[in-house]
């Protein structure tokens, strides 16, 4: 169970992102996490044998989940691939420009990004009729069905295999799981651009930013 | 072993580790790995949702009284075993 | 991480050796055989209560009914109180207790084995056990080798609600290979601690952790509706 600690007074912190499922539960642990009241941070969270966990603003994509939260961490904080850690934590104010309506369009604008890779190799590998079908397709369940009639085509694999990507990005979007459109989204850039070791990354990059700007992400960190 | 993004997880390889991963017996980098996995897969998601409902419902299998027989039949062991030392 | 043994008392010494932890008698327990020793019944049925169902059904791997079982356990009982003057405390009582039992069972198993040769059932410890019959797409697949070929289909609050669940449970329980059927009984039925299934059935943490992977996996495939004869 995590225990509530006092305030940390002078001691150093730093301001980092977290994301949480619906009513402040941690998404892995399940504990819920104390909110912020009467204008004061919600109680540090500390746990007696394992860090808690947030994510600078690059590392967003990686966690998408209902809430994100502005939180404060203890000093000093741990640095990994796609989170910090540190030893404790506490919730400091809810992003609430970032809500359902937010994670649906997220996954709506990943999908995006696919279709106009797809758009994009269907015309260079000739398709022309394809490419303009999959452009005027609208909303994410048409377009799902019209790009995964032209997956199939086996003479033009990398076209086809973008096709596939948007049919499944727009499905996963059409659903509501953002996180997944989102990151078929990313192999999608992968394919249409075998030689380039960074597209993931860099996809993974305008992702970041969408969230931040549509969260009103201010960079605290 | 995804060929589009090195660093993830197939959905063959997260579902060999669910045990460890509700233990907390994994080392550091292959829970992140299973947790990010999990974000960006509903249908992992929903295995290991069924995988710990799985193990909750095992737990009902547990009965709860021993019939009087029995202890009473213990009993006399008990009983027969320390008169004879 | 210690964890308690038997009777959830703290533990006296819990020493880490390269091969693992070897736990030794916790004071609790020294307690409890020191009172059974002395003739007190209360702490005997105390004992009986928290480990007779579980022998019960560790019994059950080795012979062909539950009833042969719960008669190798009341015997094994009786081995265990005999040997208790003996018992030096070198290991977990419950660990001992087992050891015991599990001789029991096997002595009583080669004159009334199961029809089924524990050769043949072992085999099934393969990697047919492994995969959720949902299945995987392919090594070659175009964009997501290893990844669902079709996704679990989400379970409703009804599909585990009812007695019908229980009852799949438990058959799929009865037709793992013995040792599977052993971890999973102890860890998930009877909420032994890992460390506790290890000395009792005298494997390894990694090897335990594996069979109880092995059978969740199948006891889910069961419950999702799919058929598991162990083939592959």
């Amino acid at each position: 169970m995590p225990s509530a600690t006092g305030d940390r007074g002078a001691e150093p912190t730093m301001r980092a992102w977290k994301f949480l499922a619906a009513g402040r539960v941690a998404p892995f642990g399940g504990h819920t996490w104390p909110g912020p009241a009467a204008g004061e941070p919600g109680a540090w969270v500390r746990f007696p044998e394992r860090e808690v966990f947030a994510c600078r603003a690059d590392d967003l994509p990686w966690w998408i989940a209902a809430e994100l939260w502005e939180v404060e961490l203890e000093q000093p904080a741990r640095t990994l691939e796609t989170q910090v850690a540190a030893a404790a934590g506490r919730l400091v104010r809810r992003m609430t420009g970032w809500d359902d309506g937010a994670v649906h369009a997220y996954g709506v604008a990943c999908a995006e990004r696919a279709r106009a890779l797809a758009v994009e190799a269907l015309s260079r590998d000739g398709r022309t009729e394809e490419a303009v079908a999959l452009a005027r397709a609208r909303g994410m369940l048409e377009l799902c069905r019209v790009a995964r009639g032209f997956a199939g085509d086996a003479r033009n694999r990398r076209s086809s295999n973008l096709a596939g990507y948007l049919a499944e990005s727009s499905m996963r979007a059409s659903e509501g799981f953002a996180a997944a459109a989102a990151n078929i989204a990313a192999n999608a850039a992968v394919a249409a651009r075998p030689d380039d070791p960074g597209a993931f990354h860099r996809e993974r990059q305008w992702q970041a930013r969408w969230i931040a700007q549509r969260a009103g992400l201010v960079p605290a960190v | 072993m995804s060929a589009a993004r090195p660093q993830d997880l197939a959905c063959r390889e997260l579902v060999e580790l669910l045990t460890e991963f509700l233990e907390n017996a994994l080392e550091e980098r292959t829970r992140t790995q299973v947790e990010q996995h999990l974000v960006l897969c509903p249908g992992c998601t929903e295995y290991l949702r069924q995988f710990r409902a799985t193990i909750g419902a095992t737990r009902k299998l547990a009965e709860e009284d021993l019939t009087e027989a029995v202890k009473e039949k213990l009993l006399d062991a008990f009983r027969h075993w320390r008169q004879g030392s | 991480m210690p964890a308690a043994v038997s009777s959830g008392g703290s533990f006296e010494g819990f020493t880490g050796a390269p091969g693992g932890v070897v736990a030794l008698l916790s004071a609790a327990d020294r307690e409890l055989v020191d009172r059974l020793r002395a003739g007190d019944e209360r702490t005997f049925l105390g004992l009986v209560e928290k480990n007779h169902r579980a022998m019960v059904r560790a019994a059950m791997g080795y012979v062909a009914s539950e009833a042969i079982a719960e008669e190798v356990v009341q015997e094994a009982w009786v081995g265990i109180l005999q040997g208790l003057d003996k018992f030096e405390g070198r290991c977990p009582l419950r660990a001992w207790m087992f050891r015991i039992l599990v001789n029991c069972a096997k002595m009583r198993g080669g004159r009334e084995a199961r029809s089924v040769p524990f050769s043949a059932l072992e085999r099934e410890d393969g990697e047919g056990d492994r995969r959720p019959v949902e299945g995987f797409r392919p090594p070659d697949d175009p964009r997501w080798p290893g990844h669902w070929a079709q996704a679990p289909e989400r379970w409703t609050d009804e599909r585990l609600a009812d007695a019908q669940a229980l009852a799949r449970i438990r058959t799929e329980i009865e037709k793992l290979p013995p040792n599977q059927r052993q971890v999973i009984t102890l860890r998930d039925i009877e909420d032994w601690e890992s460390v506790e299934v290890c000395e009792a059935l005298g494997i390894s943490e990694a090897n335990q952790r594996v069979l109880l992977h092995r059978a969740r996996t199948r006891v889910r495939q069961a419950l999702a509706g799919w058929a598991t004869e162990g083939t592959p």
